[in-house]
């Protein structure tokens, strides 16, 4: 060990401890090159982590090799304010993400028209992840069957959320259009038995009929958000409790329920923790904290006093309501 | 009446400290519940007396304070890299001393004071290049020409970001 005589052998471990504090790049750049054993650390600490905002760096990453198998976590953002962001998509090949055998998280986030990251792109970069994938986030690209496949194709899979988008007026780069969510865009998903969160907030619209044919068959789902659910049922909503009883988290940010909806999760959705939905019109968010079971309800600051310009969840007054409006068992 | 436990360092010093203050280490603490009654040392063979001794002055000043939590609040550890005063002023030491106080920490499971000592780390190689890291720490650099070159290769994409 050539370690100077005066610090002591320090392991690697609690180097990756010491390095990990507040860790900003240039730093660990420098320390990647002290001495053989400090790279080892520096470098788990570089490479746990990454993200890519600029195309250079995806060109320079193809020199990356030995490293990659630190990478845990990789996100792509793309957005259309990068210098030379629509080349970056094109650095994407079936090889950007080779050896990075224990990618756990992958965020693409485009952003911007659909046209620049196709399927076909998204598809090479997808099929190259050698890593146990377990969460995947995928914004401002075109869905397709295929790409949903390719997912299917994990196991490992535990959280899913897409933002696809519809058509762009090429101009303005303005989103124009949301099509509604397709059944066969996301039904191979259901073959990813260990899913347990799924984000649909900004996919469309979504119906009853697309909740039975894909929701229903993830038996296993714990987080469950939906952003334009107008059309879905409470009579839907009910049957949810019995293919998904794990569930405990639900956002429904535009489905209309009253009562039933509420009892359902009393008596059925034991895990249940937190539910969005509207009620008489006004946005309604539920938190259960137990045992002993309590359900309080978060009204918007509007509702109860023009306090706050804009409810966040945080500021949101609560009110125990338990007994008062609904018992539970 | 407040009962005393002997640590006995690895140059064979023994230390009579009060029970409460050793169970700052979660080593000490574990093993003191193991035990139950018992006025047999306690021996650290991992810590010398100079560093054992140090460690036990900080649990002394340190021991009205809340017993850490046990599930790590790591979020907050991580943005934070200021020392209180007192904490600073015990810290300045050599780093021989210092890297076998975080040693001795981390052997001792005292998280508090690990903090401390990997912080203290952490603020000496900030904005350093490589060259002032290893004459910092008086480490030899021991990479041929070309395994220098190939890290830089391998790193460059998270150059200038």
């Amino acid at each position: 060990m050539s370690l100077s005589n005066t610090i002591p052998h320090i392991p690697t471990e609690l180097l990756i401890k010491i390095f990990a504090i507040n860790p900003a790049t240039s730093d660990l750049l420098s320390l990647c090159l002290v001495c053989r054993h400090w790279t080892l650390a520096a470098r788990i600490v570089l490479y746990t982590d990454i993200c890519f905002t600029h195309p250079d760096q995806l060109t320079l990453f193809h020199y990356c090799r030995a490293a990659r198998r630190h990478i845990r976590s990789i996100h792509f953002k793309l957005t259309a304010s990068v210098p030379g962001y629509a080349s970056i998509v094109y650095c994407f090949g079936p090889a950007t993400l080779a050896g990075c055998t224990a990618l756990r998280f992958l965020c693409v986030d485009a952003a911007s028209p659909a046209r620049i990251l196709t399927a076909t792109i998204l598809l090479d970069l997808l099929h190259s992840i050698e890593g146990p994938l377990e969460n995947i986030v995928l914004k401002g690209y075109a869905h397709t069957p295929e790409v949903t496949e390719a997912l299917a194709a994990r196991p490992t899979l535990r959280s899913f959320a897409i933002e696809p988008r519809g058509n762009y007026d090429g101009q303005t780069m303005h989103q124009i259009r949301i099509a509604p969510l397709e059944i066969a865009d996301l039904e191979p998903l259901t073959k990813c038995t260990e899913l347990k969160q799924l984000d649909l907030r900004y996919s469309g619209q979504v119906t009853d009929e697309f909740l039975r044919s894909v929701v229903f068959k993830m038996p296993r789902l714990k987080e469950l958000m939906l952003g334009d659910c107008t059309a879905v049922t409470e009579g839907c909503f009910v049957e949810i409790a019995e293919h998904c009883p794990l569930l405990r988290q639900i956002w429904l940010w535009k489905a209309e329920f009253g009562e039933t909806c509420v009892e359902t999760v009393g008596r059925k959705l034991v895990e249940m923790k937190e539910i969005w939905f509207r009620r008489n019109r006004e946005k309604v968010i539920w938190v259960r904290s137990g045992p002993p079971l309590a359900l309080y309800v978060l009204l918007p600051a509007s509702q109860t006093q023009a306090r706050a310009p804009r409810p966040r969840v945080e500021s949101l007054e609560r009110e125990l309501l338990i007994d008062t409006l609904f018992s539970f068992p | 009446m407040t009962t005393k436990v002997t640590l006995t360092s690895s140059d064979n010093e023994n230390f009579s400290v009060n029970k409460e203050i050793t169970k700052r280490s979660i080593l000490i603490k574990n093993m003191l519940e193991d035990v139950g009654k018992s006025d047999t040392p306690i021996p650290l063979p991992n810590v010398n007396s100079k560093v054992l001794r140090k460690v036990i002055e900080w649990c002394e000043y340190h021991c009205m304070d809340p017993l850490a939590p046990t599930n790590e609040n790591t979020e907050n550890q991580k943005q934070n890299t200021d020392i209180e005063d007192w904490d600073q002023k015990f810290i300045e030491v050599d780093q021989e001393t210092l890297f076998k106080i975080i040693l001795a920490t981390n052997y001792l499971n005292i998280k508090p004071l690990l903090d401390i000592g990997c912080k203290t780390i952490t603020n000496m190689i900030k904005g350093k290049s490589p060259e002032e890291i290893y004459k910092t720490f008086n480490i030899v650099n021991n990479f041929t020409p070309k395994e220098e070159a190939q890290i830089r290769k391998e790193n460059k994409w998270a150059e200038d970001q």
